[in-house]
């Protein structure tokens, strides 16, 4: 595992990047669904180990790990214990080094709290903070309640902190033992970048640590300035008064793509365009209704129309990219006349009435909620669009009440093919199951990958849980999104990575 | 009189805000959406959330929330938003200066540019000059009406700014790159201008060029329509006949009709000022202002019942001072209203 290559600049440098909004909080127990407050959040805290990052060729090797803030995490024979090795001298911008007892706090506050890092601790048999045990001021021991193939991946995400422990502890109290109340708009970690000002709702500001020990990146601010209308964000971004703008629909990505003095940095992602079904409610519970559904979608019209060249075909339950993606399971094409049989044969009375809810987190949503209705329309099936506020939105899936949801990002952050279909669609691990599907075979190969220590015993459950997805299907798949960031000439190197952010330590100059 | 009818109307802005604050209450507890879950998100267990409605109190009945939320209230506290982990009453604080630079100014010059023209196209004549300001007035009427305030926000926007480059980009107050003034009052403008710092005064102005001039032109026709047809009515009163005929100039007559026409204006002026608040929600939004506006639609995007809460509270607060003022200003101007 090698050590990142370090940035160095001479001259101070400053990126503004207009957003729709700063995130609703920056508190790593609470930011699923916050897509700026994890990008946030990785700038802060940095990762423990990450993929193999080529930095000059821009890519990352998804099958091994290099190391960060951690020197070196070796397993045990059985692989139930991890020594972590911490790398010494990783200093923050107040001073302060990184050490064991950072470690042992995160994982105590995510046990206290159970949030996002409890839950995926729980995910890797990490059931209490007396599995996190300090050795020495720079070395931690993970036991593992038993074996689990995700543990270094887990240990890539930045949701399990590694915060200033004694700065935070310092913002406690007895009503606040675990600073939620500071950390929700206050982060000190050990990355590259920390924390400078945040004003919710209008902006945010990154500085640069000058003692990451990486290397000072090439950028010494980041100013994140909200900008809720995507057209003054494109035309800011033309204007260059912003470096980056985020949240820009295919239709302004294609002018941003047709002016000589912008770019934008295009590369399949991980978010599948999919529809999720209430699969509890009938008749949705019915397989053959969901298949039906399937067929009556014009998958690749519905890309074109919405979301032009920002998305690709996927026709598999697991996005393209991941290395056991299969499309051989994936009978659906676009067939209203086997749609409408399949719905006889299911008993179905037309028209059948049905509601599609969204919220508006991406100008496409709408559009292709609009798309599904026209097409659906074909069949016999009425859908009713129902727009809601994203706060409603975070209500309707937490309650599972829908018949229809265009979900914000079908996407996982590890890359990882099990665990990506698992949390989205399946049992007693998953955290996003929203429409509630359930299928004993497929939940069976879950079961066993979890514990599986076969690498290619593990990769052939996931092509059996495509098999049996695609024969009875929890979403209607459409396609996978393209991560398309448009940005000026001024700034570069923008490499992909599972949570689609924006790791701005990597970036460099542009010309 | 006038300290009775102060009391007299603060009594009874204690009931509006009182009330305003009830239903406030109760339709923000009839949304759709449980804050708990919007702070936790969907990837936590539900003894989670449980807890947390617990700790927020979200359990209770909607009245016992309402007096626990209004003794806090009555001790200055309006609750923690969720969304920015801030007592709403400092985020207040910090964006009301924002939103009242920009409503102050946009009134200010409704009322130094609307008004005088009104009376100017009042001073009826058989002149084509007088027909044009008729047609005039009329159509700008029809035109402000008609026009969405965030609408013209962005059209002025492509003009003055992609287009002509005129004015600064949207970008809230000021530029980054300018150094702010340090806070004195919030208003930039005069905190500026206190400290000699011309180059924030500069881009402050610049800045405020557009949503001033959006606000100003949506919401003020109908105080140069009202202020015309006032106006226009009193020049043909009997007491202007007979100043004529006394000799009076037109200047002095004018005069006399403006004074009586003021009433209406000022009733109206007060009216148009709650318009300006609501409009400024979504013209804050077109220019990235960061004022209250911006913040009461990011609370009701997020369900932040506090946020809303304390918005709207402020809100009432500050139409219902506004009204006072008004009051008083007709008590000042003519004395038998209080009678009324």
């Amino acid at each position: 595992m090698e050590q990142p290559a370090p940035a160095e600049s001479a001259e101070p440098r400053t990126l503004i990047v207009a957003v729709p909004d700063t995130p609703a909080t920056i508190d790593p127990e609470f930011i699923a669904g916050v897509p700026t407050g994890w990008e946030v959040g990785n700038n802060i805290y940095d990762e423990k180990i990450y993929y193999l990052t080529d930095r000059a060729a821009g890519s990352r090797d998804f099958a091994s790990f290099e190391n960060r803030l951690f020197e070196r995490l070796t397993p045990n024979e059985d692989g139930t214990v991890w020594t972590a090795k911490l790398r010494q001298g990783v200093m923050n911008h107040l001073g302060n080094e990184f050490n064991a007892a950072d470690v042992k706090w995160s994982f105590d506050r995510a046990f206290g709290l159970q949030g996002l890092g409890f839950f995926l601790a729980i995910q890797v048999s990490l059931t209490s903070g007396d599995n996190v045990r300090v050795v020495d001021d720079y070395t931690v021991e993970f036991h593992l309640d038993q074996f689990s193939p995700l543990f270094q991946d887990q240990m890539a995400l930045m949701y399990h902190a590694n915060y200033d422990s004694d700065e935070v502890i310092a913002q406690t109290s007895e009503d606040d033992p675990w600073a939620t109340g500071f950390l929700g708009n206050n982060g000190i970690g050990f990355g590259p970048y920390y924390l400078e000002e945040f004003t919710a709702g209008q902006q945010l500001v990154l500085k640069a640590n000058p003692n990451y020990y990486g290397g000072k990146p090439a950028f010494d601010t980041i100013i994140y300035r909200a900008v809720p209308d995507p057209a003054n964000r494109l035309a800011l971004l033309q204007a260059g008064e912003v470096d980056i703008a985020l949240g820009l629909s295919p239709e302004q990505l294609a002018v941003v793509r047709e002016d000589s003095n912008l770019s934008v940095t295009a590369e399949q992602g991980n978010t599948l365009v999919a529809a999720v079904i209430q699969a509890s409610r009938p008749p949705l519970d019915n397989t053959l209704v969901r298949q039906a559904l399937n067929y009556a979608t014009p998958s690749s019209v519905i890309l074109g129309d919405v979301f032009q060249v920002e998305a690709s075909d996927a026709r598999s339950f697991l996005p393209p990219r991941y290395r056991t993606y299969t499309d051989e399971f994936f009978p659906y094409t676009f067939d209203p006349g086997r749609a409408q049989q399949l719905l006889t044969e299911a008993g179905i009375e037309l028209p059948l009435d049905l509601s599609i809810t969204y919220a508006p987190f991406d100008p496409s949503f709408e559009r292709l909620a609009v798309a599904l209705r026209s097409a659906w329309e074909e069949v016999g099936v009425n859908l009713t669009l129902n727009q809601v506020t994203p706060a409603v939105f975070q209500q309707v899936t937490a309650d599972r009440d829908f018949d229809v949801l265009v979900p914000p990002a079908l996407s996982a952050h590890i890359a990882d093919p099990i665990y990506t279909m698992e949390i989205f669609a399946g049992g007693s691990r998953s955290c996003c199951n929203w429409g509630n599907y359930v299928n004993d075979e497929a939940f069976a190969f879950y079961d066993e990958a979890a514990v599986e220590t076969d690498p290619a015993a593990r990769d052939q459950d996931s092509v059996e849980i495509q098999r049996v997805m695609g024969e009875d299907p929890p979403w209607v798949v459409m396609g996978v999104r393209q991560w398309s960031i448009a940005h000026s000439k001024n700034v570069a190197n923008f490499i992909w990575n599972p949570q689609e952010s924006i790791w701005f330590h990597e970036l460099t100059p542009g010309s | 009189m006038l300290r009775r009818l102060i009391v007299k109307r603060s009594l009874f802005a204690i009931v509006q805000l009182l009330g305003a604050s009830i239903i406030i209450f109760v339709i923000v507890r009839l949304l759709p959406s449980d804050p708990a879950t919007a702070i936790l998100g969907t990837s936590v267990q539900e003894e989670q959330v449980e807890a947390l409605r617990e700790r927020l109190g979200l359990n209770k009945s909607i009245p016992e929330q309402y007096w626990i939320w209004l003794q806090d209230v009555f001790h200055g506290d309006l609750g923690r938003s969720w969304f920015t982990s801030n007592n709403v009453v400092d985020d207040l604080g910090q964006r009301l200066p924002a939103t009242f630079e920009l409503i102050l100014l946009a009134l200010f010059v409704s009322i130094v540019i609307l008004i005088p023209l009104g009376v100017i196209t009042a001073r009826r004549s058989r002149s084509i000059y007088s027909k044009v300001a008729d047609k005039g007035v009329f159509s700008y009427g029809m035109l402000a009406g008609a026009t969405p305030d965030f609408w013209l926000g962005l059209v002025l926007l492509f003009l003055f700014w992609v287009q002509l480059d005129w004015v600064p980009a949207p970008l809230g107050r000021i530029s980054i790159s300018i150094t702010p003034p340090d806070t004195i009052t919030g208003f930039l403008i005069i905190d500026s201008t206190i400290q000699g710092n011309w180059a924030a005064l500069k881009s402050a102005l610049g800045h405020l060029v557009l949503p001033v001039f959006v606000l100003a032109f949506v919401y003020g026709a109908p105080l140069l329509k009202m202020t015309r047809n006032t106006v226009s009515r009193m020049l043909d009163a009997e007491f202007i006949d007979q100043g004529r005929a006394a000799g009076l100039s037109d200047r002095m007559l004018t005069r006399m009709a403006l004074k009586n026409s003021l009433p209406p204006v000022i009733t109206l002026a007060g009216v148009v000022f709650g318009f300006v608040v609501g409009g400024a929600v979504l013209v804050e939004t077109v220019f990235s202002w960061g004022g209250v506006g911006q913040y009461a639609v990011q609370s009701i995007a997020n369900a932040d019942f506090n946020a809303i809460q304390g918005f709207v509270l402020v809100a009432t607060g500050i139409s219902i001072f506004i009204y006072l003022a008004v009051d008083i200003l007709h008590y000042l101007i003519d004395p038998r209203v209080e009678a009324g």
